[in-house]
This record gives structure tokens, C-alpha cells and sequence, in this order.
């Protein structure tokens, strides 16, 4: 409908409306405005800001949140039962799942090429078996040059796979030859997180072996 | 400045010369033009004459103290409207909480101050001649706030639309829907006095 027509339609309101008495101010209405502005009531108080920093209406809100927000940490921290453990009380975890129960493949005999004669020496001279300990079924052969590695010169570093260590079939244990065995209880390690350097180390090591295990495919 | 110039200034003049020169005359007679108009529109819309006093009064002071304020593009009467509405609202807010909470209080502050009644005319007094008067406050009272006001503005005052929308904030269309929804409860409200 339209507004006009509306109008019309409310005229006998709008009659009456306008018949009204009009309503004046009291005759002291500017005395007592003048004296309200000379006494200055109306001015504002100037709050300092501790007191409007404390004021009710800041603190209620601000103290709400602050204690729905400790809540909320309490009830995620209960729910979560790891956290309160100590890990430096605790003695560290055992991969048993990691522990070797099958036979564990023969190692085939490999060669590293060392850049540096150098280097070679000194490892050979670090490695040098004890006397006490046979030739042939000793870690510490592994950079003994044998019948296989003797062809070449340039290496480095050699690893005897089979004179290394023995794995029987029957048991999952693993012993090495200077007489240490080593069964499935010895074999708790605790896991740590690698360092930049350690991680490098252990790429470069991989790639050599990749490399290693191409030239033997070859 | 003579007494009679400042009389021939407009409102804008008036109170852009108390905003330079802070001349209270300027002022005074900003009131003086005022005071009734603002009292009348107060009144219809709280339906209380001492509160209604008191919200013209600390509307005047709110003009004398922040003077600088008013911007020259605006109307003065719509500056000086809007912040009686509000102050009005304000009040209107405060009374309904008060009342709610005053019934278990009654009587037990001590600071009350008396005030000597004023003996002028007063429209809430019950008189043959107020009688209607005070029949269609009762309804006026009764009406929606938000259209009561621009009832008031429109019919009482008799503002422009476009003035009524500044000083409410609204647009117009929606001034003029809410007065017509406003004349519509009215004119429910007052039936019988119309029929007679």
C-alpha cells in the first residue's frame, strides 16, 4: 500500500496528534542551567588508568577469559596421560620388533674406494687385530686385504661379511667373534633424534654403499 | 555584537559564534529557542515531566560542553534532537531497571535530596482539560520506541522525513514505515476517543 494513502488513512490520529497541548519548560530552566554549569557537576572525572584499568566492566571479561583459557589447558593436559611422564626417569624404550628373528643374509664381501691413501693407512694401522684374536673369524678383519680385495689397491676400507660375525639359524642371536654374543635382552637401544652432521654422515655412507652394491652388480 | 544581531543569527550562526568566540549570549539564546521544542518532544516520549527536565538540561550542558563537536554540515536542531533522543533512550533504559529494581529499596538510601515542586503548568497533572491529554500520553506510552519516536517527531514536531531520518539514523523508508506502524498502534490504542 502506499505510504501517502497510509497517511490519509491515519489522518484522524494525526488530528489529534497535532491537538496536543504543548508541553513548556519550567520557568527556572535556564537558571538552573546556568547554575549546573558554573557548579561544573557535569564535568567528566578524569579516571586514572589503574582505576579504569580495574574497572568492573574490563576486569569481569578479561578475568573470564584468562580462566576459561586455564580451563581449557587443565582439560587438554588430563586427557593427555604421556606428557606427564618424565622421560629422563624412565629407562628408554625397547624395539623389541626390531630385534632380529630370522636368519640374517650372508653379507657379501664389499670394497670401498678411499680417495686419500692416507686416510687409508691410518685406518688399516687403527684396525689392527689383537694378537689373541684368530684371523679369520674377527671384526677386526675387516680392512685386512684377503684374496678377494687384494686385486685392488685403491681400496680403502674392506668389509669380510661372512668372518665378521656368525648368525645361526636356530637362534635369534647374534655373537661376534672376539667372544661378546649379544642375545635378544642385550639388545635395548634407545632412540635419538639424529643431528644435522650425523645425518649427513649417515646420506653419505648410504650413498657409498648404493655405489658399492652397483660395482658388485656390475 | 549587539543583542539584537545575535537574535537575527540562525541556529548554525549562533552556535559556530559560540564555538569561535565561545560568546554565552550565543548560548543562551540557542536555549532560549530550544528548550520548549525539546521539552515537548522529551516529554511525549518518556511520559515523565521532572525526567524529562532533566534529560533537556543535561542535553543543553552536553551542547554548552562539547561544543566543538557540532559540524557545520549538519543541522543544529538535528544535532541538538539527536542527542535528546538519545539521552532520552538513556533515560528510558534507566527507569525500567530502576523500577524493577526499586521495589525491594524503596525508602533506604538516605541521600535523597527534596526538591521544591514547581506550581507552573504540569501535563501529568489530572485535570478536566488534560484528561484526553493524558489518555493519549497513556497510549503514546504504549507504542513500540522506536516508532513512538518518529511518531513524535513527525506528527508532534512536525519534521521533515529526511530530517527525522538523519536524527534517527534510519533511512527514510524506514522513518516512513515506522511511523505509519506507529500511527496503526496509536490509532488501535485510541479507538474509543475517535468514536466519540
Amino acid at each position: 500500500m502506499n505510504l501517502n494513502n497510509e497517511e490519509s488513512q491515519y489522518s484522524d490520529v494525526v488530528k489529534t496528534l497535532k491537538g496536543l497541548q504543548k508541553v513548556s519548560a519550567p520557568s527556572n530552566f535556564e537558571a538552573d542551567l546556568i547554575r549546573s554549569i558554573n557548579s561544573g557537576k557535569f564535568e567528566k572525572k578524569e579516571r586514572s588508568f589503574w582505576a579504569t584499568f580495574l574497572l568492573p566492566s574490563r576486569l569481569i571479561p578479561s578475568a573470564g577469559i584468562a580462566v576459561a583459557a586455564i580451563a581449557v589447558l587443565f582439560l587438554v593436559n588430563t586427557g593427555n596421560p604421556g606428557i606427564e611422564e618424565n622421560p629422563l626417569l624412565f629407562p628408554p624404550r625397547v624395539r623389541e620388533d626390531v630385534v632380529a628373528s630370522k636368519e640374517v643374509p650372508p653379507p657379501q664381501k664389499t670394497k670401498v674406494e678411499e680417495v686419500n691413501p692416507e686416510a687409508k693407512n691410518k685406518i688399516n694401522k687403527e684396525s689392527v687385530p689383537p694378537p689373541n684374536v684368530s684371523k679369520n673369524n674377527s671384526a677386526y678383519a675387516l680392512n685386512e686385504p684377503t684374496s678377494q680385495d687384494s686385486d685392488n689397491s685403491t681400496l680403502g676400507i674392506t668389509i669380510t661379511g661372512p668372518n665378521a660375525f656368525t648368525t645361526p639359524s636356530n637362534q635369534s642371536m647374534v655373537s661376534f667373534s672376539n667372544g661378546y654374543p649379544i642375545n635378544r635382552n642385550g639388545l635395548n637401544y634407545m632412540q635419538r633424534p639424529l643431528t644435522r652432521e650425523e645425518r649427513a654422515q649417515l646420506e653419505l655412507l648410504k650413498k657409498q654403499l648404493i655405489e658399492m652394491m652397483k660395482e658388485l652388480n656390475k | 555584537m549587539t543583542d539584537k544581531n545575535f537574535n537575527d543569527l540562525n541556529d548554525e550562526e549562533l552556535i559556530l559564534e559560540f564555538q569561535r568566540n565561545n560568546t554565552e549570549r550565543a548560548f543562551e539564546i540557542l536555549v532560549q529557542r530550544y528548550k520548549n521544542p525539546l521539552t515537548n518532544f522529551v516529554f511525549r516520549y518518556l511520559g515523565d515531566y521532572e525526567a524529562c527536565v532533566d534529560v533537556v538540561q543535561e542535553t543543553m550542558i552536553k551542547v554548552y560542553r562539547y561544543k566543538d563537536t557540532y559540524q557545520s554540515i549538519a543541522k543544529f536542531s538535528t544535532w541538538i534532537y539527536t542527542i535528546a533522543g538519545n539521552l532520552a533512550k538513556t533515560e528510558l533504559q534507566r527507569r525500567k531497571r530502576r523500577s524493577f529494581l526499586s521495589i525491594n529499596a524503596y525508602g533506604k538510601d538516605e541521600d535523597e535530596t527534596y526538591e521544591i515542586p514547581d506550581e507552573n503548568y504540569r501535563p501529568d497533572d489530572i485535570t478536566d482539560s488534560g484528561i484526553k491529554d493524558e489518555i493519549i500520553q497513556k497510549a503514546f506510552l504504549k507504542v513500540s520506541e522506536s516508532y513512538r519516536k518518529a511518531v513524535i517527531l513527525r506528527d508532534i514536531q512536525e519534521m521533515s522525513y529526511e530530517e527525522i531520518a538523519e536524527i534517527m539514523g534510519i533511512t527514510v523508508g524506514t522513518v516512513k514505515s515506522r511511523i505509519n506502524r506507529g500511527r496503526a498502534q496509536l490509532q488501535k490504542l485510541l479507538k474509543h476517543i475517535h468514536n466519540e
